[in-house]
């Protein structure tokens, strides 16, 4: 796409970019960080993903400000109001993975401060890791307005819907045989929720960044696994 | 995604095939076919020199009154060829009212401006019914309100809102079938312009209207229908939400967003 004859809107929107850019590498950061503490039973990296938060939120709030001044100065249409509708979305949805995040780190903390508590007793941090990947993959086919990379991460959401239901199934089972352990289970459940809700967020941004491109919405039903039984 | 081919056409009001337009040597025009379906708003735009003036002013013959303009190809207004021989000239500019940039009354009072179409073609056929002509005119134009206690003053005397307003119950004074508008509201502030406006939406039940504008929000606003010009050609045409949101061409993109084209 050329640049514009009046290059200040260019300006604005390229500040609005960099600000996602920023974002979603906190995002990323924030994930890595839940997961990682909760592996290594990191109590105060937990209080610094916690106290992080508002940045992301503080960031969010920058973005739809700059958004919403360039809709109202611009009037930009086509590609133009599709990058800015995109950027606005994809800052909420960045937003909210680090709320997920936060709440990882803040179930994380209780659990990992449990008496009984040895070690993860399901792959949570596999299904972390692999939404992480989702997660750095949606961002780059955004960044670099990839539509192939964004129908990948489309259609590969029900590899995470699979991968949660195995988790839930096995938490489910430990449950009934240790009774005990009952609120750690339950967190862990929620903390699997989460890393799944993270995955759908990522084809979200894979489904904003192909309306930015081909200003519609993908045409394919986005496959899914049933995640409940 | 709505697709203007596969829309089952209302009767076209206007089909014009293979419209060429040569100012002397200079083409202006390059095999334009564009089908105007009836009471609907159309948009062109393009930049300036494009040649959308060119062709709206084809649609009412105006460009036979400059000296070395050739007109080629076919131009229908419901079934009448209006290039053939045959065709009345002054009965067509009557179906055909015309408004222009710059609002430009007669010098004359409000109701003889609006007389004056109804006169000259022998529409009234007594003073009762002339005078239900301008006040039906004027009352369409949005105008009766603000002018019915000062008809007798000059038109000159309105502001340039009413004049452009004025100018338009002059051309729908005549019973027309299609109101041409050149950029009605270049010369007009917003609130001028939003009452034009407003007008053109209530106009559209009874008229069909080509708009020639540079305003990419008054065609997105007002049209049905919106035809990219440039460099004498039709680039792309399509429903008006289908343009203003996802062009299928680059050289449309690249006007409406204000790119280096």
């Amino acid at each position: 796409m050329t640049e514009h004859i009046n290059s200040a809107f260019d300006t604005g929107l390229k500040e609005v970019n960099k600000q996602i850019a920023k974002l979603g590498a906190l995002a990323e950061t924030q994930l890595d960080d839940s997961l990682t503490a909760l592996k290594e039973k990191n109590i105060q990296k937990f209080e610094s993903i916690i106290n992080r938060d508002k940045s992301l939120d503080k960031i969010t709030a920058d973005v739809s400000s700059s958004v919403f001044e360039l809709l109202a100065l611009w009037s930009p249409i086509a590609y133009d109001l599709r990058s800015l509708l995109v950027a606005d979305r994809v800052g909420a949805i960045l937003e909210r993975i680090g709320d997920y995040s936060k709440n990882i780190a803040r179930r994380s903390q209780v659990i990992v401060t449990e008496e009984n508590f040895d070690r993860l007793p399901v792959n949570i941090i596999g299904l972390g890791q692999h939404v992480q990947d989702l997660l750095h993959k949606s961002l780059d086919a955004y960044m670099e307005l990839n539509i192939d990379k964004a129908m990948n991460i489309w259609e590969s959401d029900i590899d995470t819907d699979r991968l949660y239901l195995s988790i839930f199934k096995e938490i489910l089972s430990y449950m009934s045989e240790n009774p005990d352990d009952a609120k750690m289970l339950t967190h862990l459940i929620f903390i699997s929720k989460n890393l799944e809700r993270v995955g759908d967020y990522t084809t979200s941004i894979a489904k904003q960044t192909y309306f930015l491109i081909e200003g519609t919405v993908p045409q394919t039903k986005r496959p899914k696994a049933m995640t409940t039984f | 995604m709505k697709d203007v081919g596969s829309m089952i056409p209302n009767q076209y009001k206007i089909t014009t095939s293979n419209v060429n337009v040569d100012y002397g040597n200079k083409r202006a025009l390059h095999d334009i076919n564009l089908q105007i379906e009836e009471k609907e708003v159309t948009a062109l735009i393009g930049p300036s020199g494009c040649g959308k003036s060119t062709f709206i002013r084809c649609l009412n013959r105006m460009n036979d009154l400059i000296e070395g303009c050739k007109v080629e190809g076919k131009i229908m207004i419901d079934e009448v060829d209006i290039n053939s021989p045959d065709t009345d000239i002054v009965e067509l500019r009557a179906r055909i009212g015309m408004v222009f940039q710059k609002p430009n009354p007669f010098p004359k009072s409000i109701y003889d401006n609006v007389a004056y179409g109804p006169r000259i073609h022998g529409l009234a056929k007594s003073n009762e019914d002339l005078d239900n002509i301008v006040t039906k005119s004027l009352k369409r134009a949005g105008l009766w309100n603000e002018v019915e206690d000062r008809l007798d003053a000059s038109g000159l005397s309105l502001s340039g809102g009413q004049q452009q307003r004025l100018c338009i119950a002059r051309a729908i004074a005549v019973n027309p079938d299609i109101l041409l508008m050149d950029e009605p509201c270049s010369a007009l502030d917003p609130i001028a312009t939003a009452v034009i406006e407003e007008l053109i939406n209530e106009l559209k039940e009874r008229y069909t209207i080509v708009i020639v504008t540079h305003s990419m929000q008054q065609a997105a606003r007002l049209s049905e229908k919106t035809a990219y010009f440039h460099l004498g050609k039709m680039i792309e045409y399509d429903i008006t939400s289908n343009i203003f949101t996802n062009p299928k061409h680059e050289m449309t993109e690249a006007y409406i967003s204000g790119r280096i084209g």
